[in-house]
């Protein structure tokens, strides 16, 4: 301030002690012209991260989820940005509109300045919605990604249950052939008197009817106890 | 016994400010110069329209001693801008004794919220109507300083050290970035003593 005002008051009416505000005004408007270019080429990283590509797989949930998150900072950001620039505004009596040619008074006057920057964050604003959107729309396209993915998982896991099943149903075919026959053989492969036609043949009935019974009844309790178990 | 003189000043401030009067105000929103050093440089401009050396004062005393002698001599030559910082409460109070300031163009300098209460803590909001500043002779410009850090923070809360001021930071792809925007603020007063004769103050924060 101090330079400013020992080298560049020459040219103000310093019969007015107003006239040397136009150097912070001069100073407040740089800075809020260098946030806006800073908020544009933020924008602007986020946008060209998003284009020209094939498909989004290097994009994970999780960082479409913090890229929303972050563009609501920003947002709200901007917001302030236009409270307090309508507020200064208001204090210097700049009207909301945009200056022509013949309005503007040289250097001196901040007054297109600050209309201009007013448009400007009106339009980053706009510019940061858009950008909301995109980055909506991209957590849509990914969650729809991952869903896709596991369906397709699914599928698979259906196929090989169902390859297994077809397995399953050969061996038990192969099973209702062999499992009579081996039978068959076993009964007449027993040795005199308990073989077919010996005396005491006979024998195998009852002792096989026992086991048999033995063996129905454990299964149906078996099956009464888990039926049990999970009615509780 | 500088945390004690800030309670001294909060207290002080309290009727102009409700925020403070109810104890809402978020500490990151307002934080006390507690380190910054006040500094007023004056600069008087001469016959021929040029601006002398500056002078320095960083003491209240010798600035009330300075002011007391300048306020003796011909009114009609004074023509006079005073650059503030990093005030404290006593070159506030000479400041607003000798140039009879209001207590309003000290809060309104240091409140960075129009209301109390918000979770956010930040700035924003336009405490005032058009009509109620009308006429006012000091205007309090808040805007945003871009600034570039050794090294990109590690947080989304940073507050200046010195200075108190918010430091906002913006997360990009994933990574801070290390360009930050600090909140300031800036306050022009003005007072015409005479024709040909005035002073004005430029106070920044």
């Amino acid at each position: 301030m101090i330079f400013y005002l020992r080298s560049h008051t020459a040219t103000l009416d310093l019969s007015n002690p107003n006239a040397l505000r136009i150097f912070m005004e001069q100073i407040v408007a740089g800075n809020y012209l260098k946030v806006a270019e800073f908020l544009q080429s933020t924008i602007d990283v986020v946008q060209w991260s998003l284009s020209r590509r094939q498909n989004l797989t290097s994009f994970a949930i999780s960082a479409a989820e913090e890229q929303w998150s972050d563009i609501q900072a920003w947002g709200r950001r901007i917001a302030e940005y236009q409270d307090d620039l309508e507020g200064i505004m208001v204090q210097l009596q700049i009207q909301p509109k945009t200056s022509t040619p013949s309005e503007m008074q040289g250097w001196k006057d901040c007054t297109p300045d600050y209309q201009f920057l007013r448009l400007r964050y009106k339009e980053i604003g706009r510019r940061t919605s858009v950008l909301n959107d995109s980055i909506s729309a991209l957590a849509g396209l990914v969650g729809n990604r991952q869903a896709f993915k596991a369906q397709e998982l699914s599928l698979q896991a259906a196929e090989r249950a169902n390859r297994e099943a077809k397995s399953v149903k050969v061996l038990t075919l192969l099973g209702v052939i062999f499992i009579p026959l081996g039978y068959v053989a076993s009964l007449f492969s027993m040795s005199a008197p308990y073989g077919p036609g010996g005396e005491k043949f006979w024998l195998y009935f009852p002792i096989s009817g026992s086991l048999l019974s033995i063996i129905v009844v454990s299964y149906f309790l078996l099956e009464l106890r888990s039926k049990l178990i999970g009615a509780i | 016994m500088v945390q004690e003189r800030f309670e001294n000043y909060k207290q002080e401030l309290r009727p102009l400010n409700t925020p403070l009067s109810n104890g809402l105000i978020h500490a990151s929103a307002w934080a006390p110069w507690i380190r910054s050093k006040p500094r007023v440089v004056a600069l008087h401009l001469e016959q021929d329209n040029s601006f002398g050396t500056p002078k320095e004062y960083t003491e209240a005393e010798a600035l009330r001693s300075y002011l007391q002698e300048r306020s003796q001599t011909d009114k009609s030559s004074r023509r006079c801008v005073y650059i503030l910082e990093g005030l404290s409460h006593d070159v506030n109070e000479v400041l607003r004794q000798h140039f009879r300031l209001p207590n309003t163009i000290f809060s309104d300098h240091e409140r960075l919220i129009a209301l109390a209460g918000r979770d956010t803590g930040e700035g924003g909001g336009l405490p005032f109507l058009p009509s109620a500043i009308n006429g006012r002779d000091y205007v309090t410009l808040k805007y945003h300083e871009p600034l570039i850090l050794s090294r990109p923070p590690k947080d989304f809360r940073n507050l200046c050290e010195t200075t108190g001021r918010h430091i906002a930071v913006t997360r990009l792809m994933n990574e801070f970035s290390d360009v930050v925007i600090s909140r300031r603020k800036c306050t022009f007063w003005s007072r015409t003593i005479e024709p040909g004769s005035w002073e004005c103050a430029y106070k920044s924060r």
